[in-house]
């Protein structure tokens, strides 16, 4: 009985350490040394994103761009590095949307030689790289709404979509003129750090339109919303919006708030996830009355085409968020060309200068430097959505004027 | 008042899905000794299962349901046959395989599925009030189900012959092979019922709240917790546990910010861990 009890202890503990073991595993990349420049005719870029986990959404569509532009420079012949042409080859970790797996996929990238890294996505991974990626010189682009994402210290770093900080503002404003009566809206959050930096910017940007705003977080790794959504409702908001929550938890949310008699507006200011969320809720008349940061059109000529090439060469659908950061991913590989080099610091100065005139997305600008002191934000104009009765409208909004 | 009342209906209802969740996790380790680390992936699977019969078969949700947990049962009965029989009493050997499973049935099932949620929905969506209170009718059905559920593996362990075999097993091994009674017929039946209640778990609550590739981690997570809480292979501490746990996370929910119900909840299992270290019941199944 002893030598049972014993093993039984045994087991549980191994168990544990498994189970803390296999949050920290993860699906590596190529294990080939690759050198900074051109290798047998091909260069390697490091792809660092949650391919798995919750915000898989996310980081597959991420991940779609930079294959398509990867697919697009190959066909074209390939890029110049080191007065060689090289096919591009992507190299991807996956981070599971971790901050440990982030950082041991950037030091895995880096021992491979890599210089130049598409990706994180998230606050906490971009947090966790930073150190690592500023002591070995490696330029990365990533898609988080951290606000320590960007800075003049940093000069390496970019990112590839149009951050809260530029779209929050105009959203808050067309919110106060689209639902005049509304003078309190909740922000829901993960309790996260890419939740909070979100709900502080969201905040600020509904307090200067006149909207007294709240924040609800709720713990990661929530499933059943009802309890907190019981406490949500007792605030009496007008207004609730979800921000960055990831789509899977926001649609239970939505689910659940329509269900508990909610009947007013929900909005999400934070990241595209509107047709995911549809997906989940399954209609979007389930939706309600519903507004949300509308990165892109997906109707609108270009992103079908975008579609359509896409779905021809991978021979399936893309992510929709695919074609939002598919602009940086063809600058990204446009600078390495144009700088004859991987090397980080050539490529930053060649990227932070380009000119920006998307086939899918139209004209764009670098700017940022009013937040965050310096123009690595990849900012392009955009869309109100507004969801009623299952029927969609967009309303362009600037971004770029600023 | 009535935000007590919803509380305490969320929590018997969380707590009801925790336990159909953890009572297979600790009939498994109650029989075979084994730590399986595949039970989230089954609950997941139940989930997509049900899924794929209504929406590409056609079937109503309950004969879908049905279908679904069998189906997930036949696949546990498979999976102890084939990957854990053979190395069954290697404790370590066990734990490495059954999370491999799990990782390649999350990896499966993203690509197959893609890593956003799929459309499910529970066929009954009405909501009853009580003042202030809503109660979902759903979350009723799932305390009905998960009741009628315990109630049948209760019956199965303790009043079928299978039962007190496989209780015999889990008593003394060596002395119920001799007696006639063979491990490799009973250790898949164990595996095959445990992964059909996980199975109806995720076929019953995933269509509530959301049917992704992540939620196999956290039901792990959520049965691991419950059953060393409940004391490692105990049926009643599982089941006592886990409405201790759904309660905890409802009441606290409905009126903590944030991560704070997490970290109550984390500080009284390592509490009650540090002053009893064996759970709040037992060892076996044969106590429960």
């Amino acid at each position: 009985m002893h030598v049972r009890r014993q093993s039984v202890r045994n087991t549980a503990a191994t168990a544990a350490a498994v189970m803390a073991l296999s949050a920290l595993v993860a699906c590596g990349g190529s294990t080939s040394s690759a050198g900074a420049a051109c290798l047998d005719g091909k260069v390697k870029i490091g792809a660092l994103l949650p391919l798995s986990g919750p915000a898989a959404g996310f980081g597959q569509g991420t991940h779609q761009a930079m294959q398509f532009a990867v697919a697009e420079a190959n066909d074209a012949g390939g890029i110049d590095v080191g007065g060689e042409t090289c096919d591009v080859e992507l190299v991807d970790y996956d981070t599971k949307g971790t901050a440990e797996q982030a950082s041991t996929g950037m030091n895995k990238l880096i021992s491979q030689g890599t210089k130049i890294v598409w990706g994180p996505q998230l606050s906490q991974e971009v947090t966790s790289v930073q150190q690592i990626a500023q002591r070995n010189k490696v330029l990365f682009v990533h898609s988080s709404y951290a606000v320590n994402g960007l800075s003049p210290e940093m000069p390496l770093v970019f990112a590839m979509a149009t951050t809260a900080s530029s779209f929050a503002g105009p959203m808050a404003d067309w919110v106060s003129t689209t639902y005049p009566d509304v003078s309190k809206v909740a922000i829901v959050i993960p309790d996260n750090q890419g939740g909070q930096d979100t709900a502080k910017i969201d905040k600020e940007a509904y307090s200067d339109a006149g909207i007294e705003a709240e924040v609800s977080a709720f713990p990661e790794g929530t499933a059943d919303f009802a309890p907190f959504i019981g406490r949500l409702l007792r605030s009496g908001p007008g207004i609730i919006d979800v921000a960055s929550t990831p789509p899977g938890d926001a649609a239970v949310i939505i689910k659940q708030l329509r269900q508990a008699g909610f009947d007013g507006p929900i909005g999400r200011i934070g990241g595209e996830a509107t047709s995911a969320i549809i997906k989940a809720v399954g209609s979007a008349e389930g939706l309600g009355e519903f507004f949300y940061y509308a990165a892109l059109d997906v109707n609108s000529e270009p992103i079908k085409t975008y579609f359509a090439q896409f779905e021809k060469k991978f021979d399936k659908e893309p992510l929709p968020v695919s074609a939002q950061v598919l602009p940086v991913a063809r600058l990204l590989l446009r600078a390495i060309d144009e700088a004859d080099s991987t090397d980080a610091e050539e490529v930053a100065e060649v990227l932070e200068n380009m000119e920006i005139d998307d086939p899918t997305m139209g004209t764009a600008v670098w700017g940022g430097e009013d937040f965050y002191g310096i123009d690595h934000e990849f900012i392009v104009d955009f869309f109100a959505g507004r969801y009623r009765d299952g029927e969609l409208t967009l309303t362009p909004l600037d971004a770029t004027d600023g | 008042m009535d935000t007590l009342i919803q509380a305490l209906i969320n929590g018997t209802a969380l707590g009801a899905q925790y336990a159909m969740l953890a009572l297979g996790f600790s009939l498994v380790f109650g029989v075979l000794g084994v730590i399986n680390l595949a039970h989230g992936g089954f609950y997941m699977l139940g989930g997509y299962f049900t899924y794929s019969l209504t929406s590409g078969v056609g079937l109503p949700f309950v004969p879908a349901l049905i279908l679904g947990v069998l189906g997930v049962a036949l696949v546990g009965y498979l999976v102890e046959l084939v990957l854990i029989e053979p190395i069954v009493d290697d404790h370590e050997g066990t734990l490495i395989v059954s999370l491999g499973f799990f990782l390649v049935v999350i990896a499966a099932v993203t690509v197959a599925y893609g890593p956003e949620a799929v459309p499910i929905e529970f066929p009954v969506s009405s909501v009853l009030r009580v003042g202030d209170a809503y109660l979902p009718v759903a979350r009723l059905i799932v305390i009905a189900v998960a009741a009628l559920a315990v109630l049948i593996l209760w019956m199965v362990l303790f009043r079928t012959r299978h039962g007190v075999a496989l209780r015999a097993l889990a008593e003394n091994r060596e002395v119920a092979s001799i007696q006639g009674l063979r491990p490799r017929v009973y250790f898949p039946v164990a595996v095959a019922l445990s992964a059909g209640l996980a199975a109806l778990a995720g076929g019953l609550v995933l269509p509530i709240f959301t049917l992704e590739p992540p939620v196999a981690e956290v039901a792990l997570m959520t049965s691991f917790i419950i059953v060393v809480l409940g004391g490692l292979g105990s049926l009643l501490g599982a089941a006592v546990a886990a409405l201790a746990v759904g309660l905890v996370e409802a009441i606290g929910g409905a009126y903590l910010d944030g991560s704070t119900t997490k970290l109550l909840l984390f500080s009284g299992v390592l509490l009650l861990l540090l002053l009893r270290p064996s759970g709040i019941a037992g060892r076996s199944v044969r106590d429960a």
